[in-house]
């Protein structure tokens, strides 16, 4: 059964979650696209490992996250600077945000972005994701009970992020 | 409130699905060009991507937004430094409890920005070394992380240490010492 798993198969059917999962925690469309490849690259490796325990979407899920926790400890070093000629401004943009053509939900973009990344990691596998409580906690690794406790905590913040944010419109 | 929300997050879905349906033809094709083990393909692509990280300049705030953004940062420091961008010039400015009015030297000033420059790319981790607090700065990056450092005086010199990791960095060259000088002669 394992070895029968076909990975294009596996990809075609899972790699927009797995981009969509990577990309909303990491907001950068480039390094998504880099750290799914390196997912699927992972789950070659691993295949056979796989226990059925779990679905192979919360099992992709999974290595997915760690693929991008590595990335962050990864590139939380030193920025390096260039000080070349420069006469326009530069300023501080997301792409991303910036395709986003609904004012409401460019808005949700951005206070999701502003929150502490265990509520965007929840919110993200259960609003976007649409997992139940129960794929999120194989995922996250938490209790459904913690899952259930930090989604309430995660959209209550949201909420007020979000809030203050259009009040400033 | 609840239902908004859940449609605005669906809406929010499905823009993103968008981009991603854009994403699967760009790796489909690399797969079917690639087949999955060959990773060395992308490199060139990631150090591309390395490249214009490196390339590109950062993007510096005034001072204020710093503390508010991270309130904590603004409690200890004896002298607090951040690069600054306005839409008119690139500044570096810093402060002093003391002395609340910000100085602000251009980073046109070649001297600074070879500094700096020289600075960050000549770091060396080291061990940490008990030393006292001089200063600390900040570099806003165009995607808008931040990196922090702190500069130390130890019995052999100086070191940085980079706030969000604790790694401690000495430079391969004299450009931390310099940085030192220079901001010593700034609050003179």
């Amino acid at each position: 059964m394992r070895n029968s798993i076909d990975l294009l198969d596996l990809y075609e059917s899972y790699s927009d979650d797995v981009y969509r999962y990577l990309l909303f925690l990491l907001r950068n469309k480039e390094v998504a696209e880099d750290l799914t490849h390196d997912t699927f690259l992972k789950v070659h490796s691993s295949l056979h490992q796989f226990n059925q325990q779990s679905s192979l979407r919360t099992w992709l899920l999974k290595i997915a996250g760690n693929t991008a926790i590595d990335y962050i400890r990864r590139t939380k070093r030193v920025h390096f600077l260039a000080f070349g000629k420069r006469s326009e401004p530069i300023t501080i943009k997301t792409p991303e945000l910036n395709a986003i053509q609904k004012a409401d939900v460019r808005l949700l973009y951005k206070a999701l972005g502003e929150l502490k990344k265990d509520y965007q990691e929840v919110l993200i596998l259960r609003k976007i994701q649409e997992l139940s409580i129960r794929e999120t906690s194989e995922i996250l690794g938490w209790s459904e009970d913690k899952v259930k406790a930090k989604s309430a905590r995660a959209l209550s913040k949201l909420r007020e992020t979000f809030l203050k944010e259009e009040g400033t419109k | 409130m609840k239902e908004s929300f859940d449609a605005l997050f669906k809406e929010l879905a499905a823009e993103e699905l968008d981009q991603s349906v854009r994403h699967r033809h760009i790796n489909s094709l690399r797969m079917s060009k690639t087949s999955l083990p060959k990773r060395r393909k992308l490199t060139p692509y990631f150090v591309g991507m390395a490249l214009i990280s490196v390339l590109t300049i950062l993007v510096f705030q005034s001072f204020l937004p710093l503390s508010d953004r991270n309130s904590a940062y603004s409690t200890l420091e004896p002298y607090r430094t951040v690069i600054a961008q306005t839409n008119q010039e690139t500044l570096f400015r810093a402060t002093l409890p003391t002395r609340p009015e910000a100085k602000e030297i251009l980073l046109e000033d070649r001297k600074w920005k070879s500094t700096l420059h020289s600075l960050l790319l000549q770091l060396e981790e080291v061990q940490e070394v008990p030393g006292t607090l001089l200063f600390d700065f900040a570099i806003y990056t165009e995607d808008s992380s931040i990196t922090r450092f702190k500069v130390y005086e130890t019995l052999d010199g100086y070191q940085l240490k980079d706030v969000d990791t604790s790694l401690y960095y000495s430079t391969t060259n004299d450009s931390l010492f310099d940085l030192v000088t220079m901001m010593r002669n700034t609050y003179k």
